[in-house]
């Protein structure tokens, strides 16, 4: 290859039928294209999995091709347009983080047509080269620990957790909504009875320590004050520091998109979802930390959730009661996600990318509307930071003081409408804030009919940081719903959108219950205000 | 299923073998820098080349050469690869290494013949190697699917095809049901729709009357297929007739003609460059026809048959290329997409008959076990890949404790694996094309290229 030249490394997917016809029509042809383009043979273009793309990104791929037979002519009949359909979204998301559209590429050719696929790719390969590589930050191989050191830093967290004060009461037992749905379950305490005798190998490759949902329900009973959870949170990274790593969720296509974040500095593409009638500004003392709505929105574009529209929401309610906040193209995931799977090292290059934009942003009160965001910030950038110097708040407590202010006002209404709300572990549980969403819903004009499990002891939607997901997931899910449809409220509101997510994906299938039982829209609790607000 | 034999991952090494293609390969791959370079690879135990592996004596070699050096997978490096069979797998399987452990990188057509920059191509090549190793590694050895196949055959139209078809299959001493929809069979010596007779070759076809006599011959001259349920060996017909309806059970299918409301349908898509041509010259027949496609009511029965709508889907293709496919026992003639050569209808609808004997008088046929695999402990049971299968081939069953999960019905499966990406999961694998295998593969490729 030609000094000096960038030359990028492009791989194309080619369905085993007009594309790889076409290949071998291009071979025999002699057609020739750069020899940059690698070739993976798939069944077909819709069976490529969308986490092979961000992964490949993420790895070192400046390119990607999708070659498939022609519109229509799919040999299993539909799998290039689910293809099609999937690419517009993973090109959202690639717009998302920063990298050009332009980088993903569909090619659909006719099974004879090697001149016209030669040609195709010689193009791509063009394009690619004028978009300059795919910044790849550090590729650091995680390197492996010796087990002698991860057994000092379990004795490390048994201290720091005070998991040593165990008595084995059984308290947090009672509560754990695991083990209702798969007995076997070796709930934290468990965990930490393991740790004490010492059995550190068996610990780290449980599969059950990425089964447990983290939602804290142990922690908060708990009479000696033993943090189960950050135990979990803890050994789950000296696993992942000895080669465990949890069955993620969409096989890693989220966790992989936190990598790009947190490994580059690219200029993100995330505002888009601004209305044009809101106001933003960039020299506000209030930040509003938006979360990941929009990629989520890209990666579940099926589901059709639509959850930019909270953030779109939130702003609105923000400008009715006068206030202006900044929102930053800068802003990263918090990396919630990639601590709780045991990722730490990104974690922390996130936590740094975060702090130090806000810090620039001259920022005095930063506002959450993601449960995760909070807590992360709230309690493990303190961890690792110490105290920080700007105010936190969940987007409900600033509401409730623009509220009690005066600043913020919603029309009264004359019939109040019925209401149920889910307490995400994170908001409710970890960071204790349970009256201040109440408190605005029903200044709203809504009536709050409480679940059966609800505030501190509010039931999880089945799932944390997206791992290992399973039928007892599902169940919890449903059981969930079930006790949201039995309040006979009308909407199921929610401040965390994952929780969103988790909930209506349990019922978006077949499920193996009456839908009457479980049949009740879920919304997010900025939604279900700003619809509230005064008409302007 | 048989019980899976399972790698142990310390066992888990690679020997690759290198074909020069007669120096169609060699003369344009710099063989010995690729091994230089594969050789540093700790998983790989040997680098080896000859000049052309598919000829008796490259045989011969690997198989002596695999006695020496024993390894778990084998990734061979030579022309496109086919489905699995090869007469080199085959060789390999004597010897005690699974086919399905076997994987072959195209050096020729994706690299020698389409990259004049023999430094460029090389290192391509050895990319792609690269990649295939760490994708062969994570490959379990597997058993091919075997299913039952039914003594009776189908053969749909009565053309000059179908009616040699259909005779060659009585005569085999197998049921045979010819179907043609009304009006198209109006003179008693059959439809003869193709044009004159290969009588040069004293191959006439016989007349319906001849053909209807014959034992084991049941006539559908005025019906139309209502459905065709089922999968590869076992077929459940239903047919429309003047009187009704009627079903019976078929082990192979003969497409040779489209009813002419659908045949009518045709299209000659126009003369845009690189459509046209199929490339496959020089064998004086009339070549496939890129030009011409399925209507919509013929790609209904193709769908009905787990078959491709594409344009690729007849017995000139299946048989050029994808051997293993012909085992399926369904064939879609070139005749039933507008054929105007009588010669070759009628030398596809002898070969398509011939194969279709052949899976019968076996009883049995194998297919390469590229499917759907349900990991049920993941799986949570919500049924997003039964919605988008396209053959019915997945349904959720009960477990116990009132666990529900996918469960695939091999007969059904294509192998599309559009399931695997429904599920949000990762609880549905595609046999040979995991996406543990394919992110393998890209890293491979990618280590390779920047390390």
């Amino acid at each position: 290859m030609s000094e000096g030249r960038f030359e990028p490394t492009i791989i194309a997917f080619a369905c085993a039928w007009s594309a790889s016809s076409a290949l071998l029509e291009a071979g025999k042809g002699k057609h020739e294209y750069p020899a940059n383009v690698k070739v993976l043979k798939v069944m077909c273009s819709g069976s490529i999995d969308p986490a092979l793309f961000v992964q490949g990104f993420e790895n070192g791929v400046d390119g990607i091709a999708v070659i498939g037979c022609p519109q229509n002519e799919c040999h299993y009949g539909t799998g290039n347009t689910i293809a099609e359909d999937r690419l517009a979204h993973m090109k959202h998301l690639l717009e998302l983080l920063g990298l050009d559209s332009r980088r993903i590429s569909s090619l659909w050719v006719a099974s004879s047509d090697g001149q016209g696929l030669a040609n195709a790719l010689c193009g791509f390969v063009d394009d690619i080269r004028e978009l300059g590589p795919v910044p790849r930050g550090n590729r650091e191989k995680e390197e492996k620990v010796a087990v002698e050191e991860v057994k000092d830093e379990i004795k490390f967290l048994i201290e720091e957790t005070k998991a040593y004060k165990c008595v084995e009461c059984g308290k947090c037992t009672v509560v754990c909504p695991i083990p209702r749905f798969e007995p076997e379950f070796a709930m934290p305490r468990i965990v930490v009875l393991r740790s004490l005798e010492g059995l550190t190998e068996h610990l780290v490759d449980d599969k059950d320590i990425w089964t447990c949902t983290t939602c804290g329900l142990c922690n908060s009973l708990c009479p000696f004050k033993v943090d189960y959870c950050g135990f979990i949170q803890g050994l789950r990274i000296q696993a992942r520091s000895l080669g465990h790593q949890p069955v993620c969720s969409h096989r890693g296509l989220i966790h992989s998109s936190m990598r790009i974040m947190a490994k580059t500095d690219l200029k993100q593409n995330r505002l888009q979802w601004i209305p044009p009638e809101c106001k933003v500004s960039e020299s506000s003392k209030i930040l509003y930390f938006t979360g990941c709505l929009s990629h989520f929105d890209a990666i579940f574009s099926d589901r059709k959730l639509g959850l930019s529209n909270i953030s779109a929401a939130t702003l609105r309610i923000m400008n009715s009661a006068g206030v202006v906040p900044n929102v930053s193209t800068q802003e990263r995931c918090c990396g919630h996600d990639l601590l709780w799977t045991g990722d730490e090292g990104n974690f922390l290059k996130l936590m740094d990318k975060n702090l130090s934009f806000i810090r620039q942003s001259g920022a005095e009160k930063v506002v959450f509307s993601c449960p995760e965001c909070y807590r992360t910030f709230a309690v493990d950038y303190q961890e690792f930071e110490g105290d920080l110097e700007f105010d936190l708040l969940h987007m409900s407590e600033y509401l409730g003081q623009l509220m009690d202010e005066g600043k913020l006002t919603f029309p009264k209404r004359e019939t109040t409408i019925p209401v149920t709300y889910h307490d995400s572990c994170r908001l409710g549980i970890h960071m204790e804030v349970i009256d201040a969403p109440r408190r605005l819903l029903e200044a709203a004009g809504m009536n709050i009919l409480e679940m059966e499990n609800t505030k501190n002891r509010s039931y999880c939607c089945g799932n944390c940081a997206w791992t290992n997901c399973s039928s007892t997931t599902m169940k919890i899910q449903l059981e969930r719903m079930k006790q949201a449809k039995s309040t006979g409220a009308s909407y199921l509101l929610t401040s965390d959108p994952k929780c969103q997510i988790h909930l209506s994906c349990a019922t978006s299938g077949d499920i193996p219950i009456e839908k009457d039982l479980v049949d009740i829209p879920v919304k997010d609790i900025a939604i279900a205000l700003a619809e509230l607000l005064p008409k302007t | 299923m048989p019980e899976e034999k399972h790698i142990e991952d310390d066992c888990r090494t690679v020997a690759v073998y290198l074909c020069g293609c007669k120096g169609e390969i060699s003369d344009r791959i710099d063989f010995e820098a690729i091994a230089k370079r594969i050789s540093l690879l700790p998983d790989t135990k040997v680098v080896l080349s000859h000049d052309a592996l598919c000829s008796g004596e490259g045989r011969a070699f690997v198989k002596e050469k695999i006695g020496e050096n024993a390894t778990s997978h084998v990734v061979i490096g030579a022309c496109p690869p086919g489905w699995l069979e090869t007469p080199l797998t085959q060789d390999l399987g004597d010897v005690g290494v699974n086919k399905y452990l076997v994987d072959q990188v195209d050096l020729r057509e994706q690299c020698a013949w389409v990259h004049s920059n023999v430094e460029e191509a090389s290192a391509k090549a050895t990319a792609l190697i690269r990649g295939a190793i760490q994708r062969a590694l994570k490959q379990e050895p597997l058993e091919d699917m075997t299913f039952a196949v039914q003594g009776a055959a189908l053969v749909v139209g009565a053309g000059d095809a179908g009616l040699i078809a259909a005779q060659r299959i009585a005569a085999s001493g197998f049921k045979v049901y010819l179907v043609d929809v009304p009006g198209r069979v109006t003179s008693d010596d059959g439809a003869h729709d193709i044009g004159k007779a290969d009588s040069e070759r004293c191959r006439a076809p016989p007349s319906i009357e001849t053909l209807g006599s014959t034992e084991g011959v049941k006539l559908f001259l005025t019906s139309e297929i209502e459905s065709i349920d089922g999968g590869v060996g076992r077929w459940n017909v239903a047919v429309r007739t003047q009187e009704g309806k009627e079903e019976f059970d078929v082990g192979t299918i003969l497409i040779t003609a489209l009813p002419p409301s659908q045949a009518s349908d045709l299209v000659r898509a126009s003369a845009e460059p690189g459509r046209s041509g199929s490339g496959e010259a020089g064998d004086g027949s009339t070549m496939s026809t890129p030009g011409k496609k399925p209507s919509e009511d013929a790609k209904g029965i193709l769908r009905m048959l787990h078959i491709g709508r594409g344009e690729d889907m007849t017995v000139r293709h299946l048989l050029s290329r994808r051997l293993p496919d012909l085992n399926r026992g369904v064939f879609v003639l070139e005749s039933s997409v507008g054929l105007e050569n009588a010669i070759s209808a009628i030398d596809d609808a002898t070969s398509a008959a011939d194969i279709s004997i052949d899976i019968m008088r076996r009883k049995t046929t194998s297919i390469p076990r590229i499917i759907a695999r349900v990991e049920e402990y993941r799986c949570r049971g919500c049924g997003k890949c039964a919605d988008v299968c396209e053959y019915d081939a997945v349904t959720l069953v009960e477990r116990e404790g009132g666990i529900r999960v996918a469960h695939i019905d091999e007969l059904r499966c294509e192998g599309c694996g559009l399931c695997r990406v429904a599920c949000c999961n990762g609880s549905m694998a595609l046999l040979g094309y995991t996406t543990t295998q394919l992110l393998a593969n890209m890293m491979g490729i990618i280590e390779e290229m920047s390390p």
